[in-house]
């Protein structure tokens, strides 16, 4: 390539870099002073908060749990987007076209009435207890809303897209014609999913794995109003601290720890994908 | 070699269609054990809509196909027993050759030891045991098709299927490969498929040869068979070329029919097909068999247009005064081309008995090819 043509690349990406620079990387270093100090009038040097957030037992645990419930949510998205992209992968360009419409449809859809329907659907006047008991196939109404089973049901719906798109992406790049070779070799259906589709895919699959992972551990309207007060992870704890307790400093060192535990995790699942992509070729 | 020879393959009566379109339309053929049979048409003709039926990858319409007389239509194609060597040999990309060539036996629940020992012989029998290490992506087309080979020869077939194997490769490796694949196929005895649309190919490497057009069986014989007693005009420019000149009837006399070309010239010509007298017919002759002649001895005259010196033949192209174009071919000589382009030559047919009459107009002149 031509130098010119690399300094006219650049330039056409300035402006987004300076609206990058200015929105996002600018207040996380903001953040990154709060969390640096020792209280919100002046800057005064202090690692307490860090200390503070890193051996609370309590903080430790929500942490803990935050990232369980984000890796839950991921498989379980992961296990429902695959039987999807099976669909999607026999289809013609035709049935391709509606798979993708439905997969796109629910995020026409704001997260927060995602969220409030969802609310609608598990609540104990909801549509799931009501429709039950009205078939008489249970007395009393089924405790779903504020678990955390329906608040991974729940992610799980919202998170759908990130996960099926790349998924099916991958699947659709796999010659047909491998699958009928593995087949014609005498592979059972489920042998030629494990070996041949399940691999080939996995580029699509973890891409999609981290993005859910990255969105589902920091939902907190989803998390906050379908997971009930009683289960607390993290944004609602930083919540808590920044705006119920106004502990602005602990609330902005609380949030660097989560995001570097998330980001090292997406950087540690990532190395170990490409190692495992690696090393089945051998 | 622990290969079970020869299994037959029948094709019974066998019709597709996709949405109401025909694909097929009742094929019937015998395949015998050990043998390796062509299927060789144009596009469109049938020929891959045939191969996935007997691999099970589509269910016919109508028909059945038979294994050593016993009908697979309710396999699945895992259990078919029928190896499959794809036109861009499919083999698994994230693989190495060693993993792909024992695919199938692991499939099947092999004990490793097996597997290994298998593995090994296939390589060593398609010459690529050093390259057991490589990824696919890191071999040579011929080399891609070796490996193709010996996974689906692993599991021990009873049957292969080669689609169109030889088409990616470029044309100096395809005859080397052919001949290789020839010999494997006859050393393992195992019953073959072959799907081409290369006439060349088919004459090669086939014992028999099945022509389809249109979803039906044009002609099936030895490639001889097809070469020189090809008994329909599709079949006759579909296998080599075919120089048809225009001719009107003029007697029957036994088993031989005088002809009135459209030059004027007359000539007699063996033939057992029913024309009528004054029906206007075509006279197939095949390029190797219009030689030169002096002005005596000629039977019609025409204009050199074009010589293509092709290393050991030189192919002539002629007109008549007709406006027939001619194609054919002579034995290079030392010392360069005997003919120039504009030049008259005088031209007759070396054996009557080796052209073929088929009649004009009931038939498309022009073949799909």
């Amino acid at each position: 390539m031509r130098a010119g043509g690399a300094v006219s690349g650049y330039l056409s990406a300035a402006p987004l870099a300076l609206l990058f620079t200015v929105a996002y990387l600018v207040p996380v270093v903001i953040l990154v002073i709060i969390s640096l100090s020792a209280s919100t009038s002046g800057f005064n040097f202090t690692l307490v908060h860090y200390v503070a957030a890193l051996t609370n037992g309590f903080n430790l645990g929500i942490l803990f749990d935050t990232l369980v419930l984000g890796l839950q949510v991921s498989f379980a998205t992961m296990l429902a987007a695959y039987p999807i992209g099976l669909l999607f992968m026999r289809c013609g360009p035709r049935g391709r076209a509606i798979i993708v419409f439905l997969i796109l449809l629910p995020m026409l859809t704001n997260t927060v009435v995602r969220t409030f329907a969802w609310m609608i659907i598990l609540g104990r006047e909801g549509v799931i207890n009501i429709s039950l008991m009205s078939i008489g196939w249970i007395e009393e109404p089924l405790r779903m809303l504020y678990t955390r089973t329906g608040l991974i049901v729940a992610l799980v719906q919202i998170f759908l897209p990130l996960m099926a798109l790349p998924i099916n992406a991958s699947l659709a790049r796999i010659n047909d014609n491998l699958v009928k070779a593995a087949e014609g070799l005498g592979a059972s259906r489920f042998y030629v999913f494990r070996t041949v589709i399940l691999p080939l895919s996995l580029p699509g699959a973890i891409a999609g794995f981290l993005l859910t992972f990255a969105g589902s551990s920091t939902a907190f309207v989803s998390q906050t109003l379908v997971g009930g007060g009683r289960q607390i992870f993290m944004p609602l704890l930083i919540y808590q601290q920044a705006i119920g307790v106004q502990k602005w400093n602990a609330a902005a060192a609380l949030s660097i720890v989560f995001a570097i535990s998330i980001l090292v995790i997406v950087f540690a699942m990532n190395r170990y994908s490409r190692k495992y992509l690696r090393g089945m070729d051998a | 070699m622990t290969v079970a020879r020869g299994h037959q393959l029948t094709v019974s009566r066998v019709s597709h269609a996709y949405a109401g379109v025909p694909a097929l339309t009742e094929i019937s053929l015998d395949i015998p054990p050990g043998s390796l049979t062509a299927l060789l048409g144009p596009s469109g003709c049938g020929k891959t809509t045939l191969l996935r039926v007997i691999a099970g990858f589509i269910r016919q319409t109508a028909g059945s196909i038979l294994v050593d007389g016993v009908s697979i239509d309710d396999m699945a194609a895992a259990e078919r027993s029928i190896g499959i060597v794809f036109q861009n040999y499919a083999l698994f990309p994230h693989m190495s050759v060693t993993r792909n060539v024992g695919y199938g036996l692991r499939a099947r629940g092999k004990p490793t030891a097996v597997v290994a020992e298998r593995t090994a012989e296939m390589l060593r029998l398609v010459q690529m045991e050093k390259f057991g290490n490589r990824l696919p992506g890191e071999l040579s087309g011929g080399q891609q098709q070796r490996i193709a080979l010996a996974r689906a020869l692993a599991v021990e077939p009873k049957i292969v299927l080669l689609d169109e194997p030889f088409s990616a490769l470029d044309k100096s490796l395809r005859l080397d490969m052919q001949i290789e694949v020839k010999a494997l196929l006859q050393r393992t005895g195992v019953t073959s498929i072959l799907v081409t649309h290369d006439q060349e190919e088919a004459l090669s490497m086939a014992d028999q040869v099945v022509v389809l057009n249109q979803g039906r069986i044009e002609q099936l014989g030895s490639p001889a068979d097809l070469y020189d007693r090809p008994r329909t005009l599709f079949v006759n420019q579909f296998l080599g070329h075919a120089n048809l000149l225009r001719a009107t009837l003029r007697s029957r006399d036994g088993g031989s029919v005088g002809l009135e070309l459209d030059t004027g010239a007359a000539c007699a010509v063996p033939s057992d097909k029913e024309h009528a007298p004054g029906s206007a017919v075509y006279l197939s002759v095949r390029p190797e068999n219009l030689r030169l002649t002096d002005a005596d001895g000629g039977l019609f005259t025409a204009t050199v247009r074009q010589v293509l010196p092709l290393g050991s033949m030189d192919v002539i192209e002629a007109e008549t005064a007709t406006g027939t174009v001619l194609k054919f071919t002579q034995p290079h000589q030392r010392g360069g081309i005997r003919n120039t382009a504009g030049e008259l030559i005088h031209m007759a047919i070396r054996d009557p008995a080796a052209c073929t009459i088929y009649s004009a107009g009931t038939q498309s002149t022009s073949a799909d090819h």
